[in-house]
């Protein structure tokens, strides 16, 4: 059977790792859009194709081209706009639960990196925003980390789960608030060609599902946290250093240009 | 210090800007004492290449003098003169280990526009747009230079400024171009483009074992010199059908391998011209591959098409047909200039090579502008300029 999507980012099980709720972000088969959703769009795109109206070329194509796409939408429960976004009103899951995994390959053996990842003091060294670690006594670190807004955010966070070279779990401690939950796995990568690193992360979006959205648009996404992250990560265990191109000197920038990248 | 900044299509100026400074262990300072204009910067100058800004210094191609090295860099020391490859490589990740050092993942410092345009991102460049890392260029009189224990190589005394200037890109991208080629004793190869990469191409040929080069280009200087300087018959794709006339030179089999040291600004004749032009300037095809569908076309079967020139999107009516059936080979890369730059710098260490003879044009940096421009429409037999702070 090949891979569904469901598959490429899910909660990684084994060893005493919880199952996760059924998954906030993807729906099966692709499907995202809500059953009655789906109604009113097939027959709203219906409605537009079969329409009279003014019979202007323009404006007849942009009707076709228009409705047929909420057809289709509705027909196949599926859209792209959702996907870009990143919403689904198909699955009832917990609402505002947004599950992160990304994978990267380094360089490096697997006990190495396992041990530079789990002293946790190096961790503003790669993940961004990540202002200080205090390592405290049970396994339990206080996180201080420059938020969006930014306004700093800290938690403290507990290990549930590890195995020296394999995997390290973590929990933030009830009451947290910012509440999540994550792992990080390396398993060997093959061909010789050093680690595949596994970082995933399930966590609490204030604001629901328009709040994993609107984070997203706004540019403050984890996503992009994540996968900074751990190419830093990569950057610093492979060449030992984190590359950078600011600041640097340049010549006069237009206004937007200076608005846009003040550090350019 | 004054540098030359990219300001808009077609125009470029050179201003007062403030000096680079060390921002990593494993960087160095560079003096710049001479750099050249690279076909590729007309890549930028002319528009095609996406995610340049106003004020972005450009230039890749340089030879200078240390100044400044970061605690990281033990092989070099101020006052050290060197010439410095264009691309910037870690030494250190799967890639570079593998001696792919312009795929290195660890040089480009923000790669995600290049990972959603081509899938994964190559090295960072100087001076090469937003895309490739958004470095300071080294047409400037001074330049920042990452992984520096990497890149640069000291130069000898007797391996002066403007024989060592062109090992930091044209040298070792015409020797890659014919290295991909996989050349047999007796080979015919045929190089389109005879511009700086495409005669040191045709040198590197020879070097490694072509019995026979023919080169295409259209500017009579360029042609004289590939003929004259480079050992290369040469076609002048204006006269004459490119592809019949090597099928003729060759007895009916076609090169056995085919250069293509031009890129995505190549200049059609006929037909396909008025098509491709259209169809870039609505945006509908980024990248216009004459030269690739008659490289494709005219090669012999079971030959290898070797690409060093740059291309960045895509292109529009590519010939796989010819391709797949011929059995041809198809080879292209980004300067591998790590790879290749310490036997071309023996080379010219023992005059086997002299790749001073493409320079033309001798001109100051401030006079930039009127370099680029130039270079560009390669007026007063313009072939290379060098430009010296």
């Amino acid at each position: 059977m090949s891979i569904a999507e469901s598959e490429l980012i899910s909660w990684p099980e084994g060893a005493g790792l919880k199952p996760p709720p059924p998954s906030a972000h993807w729906g099966s088969r692709g499907v995202n859009v809500g059953p009655l959703e789906r109604v009113v769009s097939a027959a709203a795109g219906l409605g537009l194709i079969a329409l009279g109206g003014p019979r202007r070329r323009p404006v007849k194509l942009a009707r076709v081209v228009v409705g047929g796409a909420l057809l289709r939408r509705g027909l196949a429960g599926k859209s792209r706009l959702y996907t870009m976004l990143g919403l689904n009103t198909a699955v009832r899951g917990p609402a505002g639960v947004a599950l992160l995994q990304q994978r990267v390959t380094i360089l490096g053996d697997r006990t190495s990196l396992y041990r530079f990842w789990r002293d946790f003091r190096n961790a503003p060294r790669f993940m961004s925003h990540v202002e200080s670690v205090e390592v405290l006594d049970g396994g339990r670190s206080r996180w201080r980390m420059r938020g969006p807004t930014g306004k700093p955010i800290e938690w403290v966070a507990s290990m549930t789960e590890e195995r020296e070279g394999d995997y390290l779990a973590w929990s933030t401690l009830p009451g947290a608030s910012h509440p999540h939950e994550g792992v990080v796995r390396f398993a060997d990568a093959p061909g010789g060609r050093g680690t595949e690193v596994e970082f995933t992360m399930r966590y609490r979006v204030p604001g629901g599902q328009l709040g994993v959205v609107l984070a997203r648009l706004s540019g403050l996404d984890p996503k992009l946290w994540v996968s900074e992250s751990l190419r830093h990560f990569k950057r610093l265990m492979e060449s030992g250093e984190i590359a950078t191109a600011t600041p640097q000197p340049s010549g006069h920038r237009s206004r937007l240009g200076r608005r846009l990248s003040p550090n350019r | 210090m004054k540098a030359i900044c990219w300001t808009g299509i077609n125009d470029v100026r050179v201003e007062n800007v403030p000096e680079p400074k060390l921002l990593n262990p494993r960087d160095a300072i560079v003096r710049v004492k001479a750099a050249s204009i690279c076909g590729s910067d007309l890549h930028l100058y002319d528009g095609y290449v996406p995610a340049m800004e106003k004020g972005d210094i450009i230039g890749h191609e340089f030879m200078g003098e240390v100044v400044e090295v970061g605690p990281g860099v033990k092989n070099l020391r101020p006052g050290d003169r060197v010439v410095v490859p264009s691309v910037i490589s870690c030494g250190d990740c799967d890639y570079c280990r593998r001696r792919l050092f312009s795929l290195c993942d660890n040089s480009n410092p923000s790669p995600t526009l290049a990972e959603k345009l081509w899938g994964q991102s190559p090295c960072g460049i100087f001076g090469y747009s937003h895309l490739l890392g958004g470095y300071a260029g080294a047409h400037a009189e001074y330049v920042r230079v990452p992984f520096a224990d990497v890149g640069p190589r000291k130069l000898p005394d007797s391996v002066s400024d403007e024989k060592a200037l062109f090992l930091s890109d044209a040298v070792p991208t015409g020797f890659m171009a014919a290295d991909m080629c996989r050349l047999e004793r007796g080979d015919t190869v045929a190089v389109w483009g005879c511009g700086a990469v495409g005669l040191f191409a045709i040198r590197s040929a020879y070097l490694l074992g072509a019995e026979r080069v023919i080169a295409i280009d259209r500017f009579p200087e360029r042609l004289a010199l590939a003929r004259d300087r480079f050992g290369a018959q040469v076609l002048d794709y204006t006269q004459i059908d490119v592809v019949e006339a090597l099928r003729e030179l060759t007895a009916g089999r076609g090169p056995d391998a085919c250069i293509d040291a031009v890129g995505l600004e190549a200049h059609g004749m006929g037909v396909e011209h008025p098509y491709d032009r259209t169809k870039q300037a609505l945006r509908l095809e980024t990248d216009r591959p004459y030269v690739l569908r008659e490289a494709i076309q005219a090669c012999g079967k079971g030959g290898v098409v070797s690409i060093v020139g740059v291309y960045g999107g895509l292109v529009d009516k590519f010939p796989m047909g010819a391709a797949m059936n011929k059995g041809l080979t198809l080879r292209m890369s980004q300067l591998q200039a790590h790879r290749y730059l310490d036997s071309l710098l023996a080379y010219v260490e023992r005059g086997e090579l002299d790749p001073s003879v493409v320079i033309t044009h001798r001109m100051p940096l401030t006079e930039g502008k009127r370099a680029y421009k130039m270079f560009k429409h390669k007026t007063d037999g313009c072939v290379r300029v060098m430009l010296t702070a």
